[in-house]
């Protein structure tokens, strides 16, 4: 079992289509962000930082920025809290 | 305070580190009675109110219980939900168990580190975010059609079905399944598994007849975690699953659109909670049993 070579290479192709398959959807994210097209289709268009420019400009997404920044302290707070007494056993 | 005994002493001290405990565990506890146990019972409470002309009203009526389970939607929905969550379940569990498998045994400390490092890393992007993305990657115009349009092989339906809920309930648990399983192989006494292959135990027998029972309880935690995640998820059988028919999740949000049914709502929701406590129930007393049947 611990020398078996050919099994090792197909676990570890195994674990990259793995890791393929959680990191898919947030590179995508990533790539149609830059492109051109105004609907995420393939082929791509061309590359662009237009959407970047846009969302800058949008004062409704500071504004959701804003209230995120407000609300994810307080959640986080609430969460972190039973971690800290366990760090810190009293 | 000079004149104070030892056990005097000690026993102030007793009492001082006592008031200390509490005073740190005082807040979560207020905490959770306000916001945890004070909303469960307000909502069990809720399912028996009645609606009247839009209007929700105090009162204690079986109406909204005896015409939620009286309707077979409610039941196909309940029954589909279950059917999900359950291939969701056993297809993560699956698909985790080689790679924690590798993690676990075939890796050195510092790949498996990285590996849950990078596992962790999905939970900081949006779930719904991923969702979207999925969207793009499995239209039918999306990555993988596209992808296997230059094979030749023709565009697939994958949006709004049943396989693309299972791809977004995995998109959701898979990363924390394969954490958890991985800690549960990773904690085995490997000189056991050194035993069974030094008495010529074959690796799938190895696999089966000492990993699994030894890695029992934490796989069977794996799978519960999984389990009440995708059941509770409203987002991938919204998004992915076309929400026809709807899960559970979305039930709630319909009855709660149409003629603002909150009381029934409370309904489905109690019936949900109630479901995933037997199924952690059953799973936590799976999990810590002595021994298999």
């Amino acid at each position: 079992m611990s020398d078996n070579r050919p099994l090792r290479w197909f676990l570890y192709g195994y674990l990259a289509l793995v890791f393929t398959f959680v990191f898919a959807p947030i590179l995508f994210s990533v790539i149609f962000s830059f492109n051109s097209d105004r609907f995420p289709t393939i082929p791509l268009g061309s590359f662009t930082l237009k959407w970047y420019q846009t969302v800058w400009n949008d004062p409704d997404v500071w504004e959701a920025a804003r209230t995120s920044l407000t609300v994810s302290p307080k959640s986080h707070l609430r969460s972190v809290h039973p971690i800290l007494r366990r760090l810190h056993p009293c | 305070m000079s004149d104070s005994t030892p056990a005097k002493a000690a026993s102030s001290a007793a009492r001082q580190s006592s008031v200390f405990k509490l005073t740190f565990r005082l807040p979560i506890i207020i905490w959770q009675s306000l916001f945890f146990i004070g909303p469960l019972c307000f909502m069990v409470a809720m399912s028996f109110f009645i609606v009247r002309n839009y209007r929700m009203q105090e009162d204690f009526v079986m109406k909204n219980w005896l015409k939620m389970l009286g309707r077979d939607y409610f039941w196909d929905s309940y029954f589909l939900t279950w059917g999900l969550a359950g291939i969701g379940t056993v297809v993560t569990m699956l698909v985790a168990f080689p790679a924690a498998y590798t993690l676990a045994f075939k890796v050195s400390e510092t790949v498996r580190r990285w590996a849950i490092f990078m596992l962790i890393i999905p939970f900081f992007t949006s779930y719904l975010v991923r969702i979207f993305s999925w969207y793009v990657i499995l239209a039918e115009s999306g990555v993988i059609n596209a992808g296997l349009s230059y094979l030749g092989l023709g565009p697939f339906v994958m949006l709004n079905t049943k396989f693309g809920t299972v791809v977004g309930y995995m998109t959701l648990t898979l990363p924390l399944v394969i954490i958890l399983q991985t800690f549960a192989l990773a904690n085995i006494d490997k000189s056991l598994v050194e035993a069974a292959f030094n008495l010529g135990c074959r690796p799938f027998r190895t696999i089966y007849r000492v990993i699994l029972p030894m890695a029992r309880t934490g796989l069977i935690i794996a799978a519960v975690f999984c389990f009440i995640l995708s059941f509770g998820d409203f987002v991938s059988p919204y998004y992915l699953g076309g929400s026809k028919p709807p899960t559970l999740p979305i039930l709630i949000v319909d009855t709660v659109k149409s003629g603002q049914q909150w009381p029934r709502a409370a309904v489905v929701a109690v019936v949900m909670m109630v479901t995933l406590f037997v199924v952690a129930f059953a799973g936590i007393m799976a999990a810590y049993r002595r021994r298999f049947g």
